[in-house]
């Protein structure tokens, strides 16, 4: 067996999830369209796509650490917390020299929302990071614990 | 499902770990509990893998007797 691979449980587990979130972010969006046809509004436009987004592929995540159907048989021994601090770090910088070089950017015309749009969105990914973190170093003990 | 005890008796008796069939058959440990506890259904090409390591058949393992006999 090609051990560079997920096994079979983690494929079928991965492909259980990827369904299940699939169809959970299809309900939200259509909630959301619902309730703006209702006239209530939580966010603007397109913010509240985003954090739908981001909200299921923060779950879609974590339910695949949790499960273990993230990396194959042979990568256990590899240094997965080093690969994950040196993917996570690059994008921390992007996103702040994102957020540096274009905050007094105007790209439409229309004024300003000044809404908590940004800081939903900066709390959504930040709670993101958190959980995908204490779900990791849980998995982690867990295993440890298992042996 | 009920939990597979002879597949965990063979590899006992072969003195191997959860760990060391895992490698050997080119799965995750997890997956591995997870047939002995009886929550996953494995393929016939992971139960034949699992055979040839521990040096029993398919029917040693994985034959369950029909309760209605």
């Amino acid at each position: 067996m090609n051990r560079r691979r997920l096994d079979e449980m983690q494929v079928q587990k991965r492909s259980v999830i990827g369904s299940q979130t699939f169809i959970m972010l299809l309900y939200l969006l259509l909630l959301d369209i619902l309730l703006n046809g209702f006239g209530f509004k939580w966010v603007g436009y397109p913010e509240n796509v985003l954090l739908i987004l981001t909200l299921c592929s923060g779950v879609y995540a974590l339910r695949l650490i949790l499960a273990n159907a993230v990396v194959g048989p042979a990568a256990k021994s590899e240094r997965l917390l080093l690969k994950a601090v040196l993917t996570v770090l690059p994008v921390i910088a992007v996103s702040a020299a994102a957020a540096f070089w274009v905050k007094d950017a105007r790209f439409g015309i229309g004024e300003p929302q000044g809404d908590i749009s940004t800081l939903l969105l900066f709390i959504t990914s930040g709670a993101a990071l958190f959980i995908a973190a204490a779900a990791f170093a849980v998995k982690m003990i867990q295993t440890r614990n298992e042996e | 499902m009920g939990k597979n005890l002879k597949l965990k008796a063979a590899r006992a008796a072969k003195d191997m770990s959860q760990k060391d069939l895992a490698d050997a058959v080119g799965v995750t440990r997890q997956t591995i509990n997870a047939i002995e506890n009886g929550d996953y259904n494995p393929t016939i090409k992971l139960c034949t893998a699992i055979c040839r390591v521990l040096g029993k058949t398919l029917n040693d393992l994985f034959w369950e007797e029909d309760q209605n006999e």
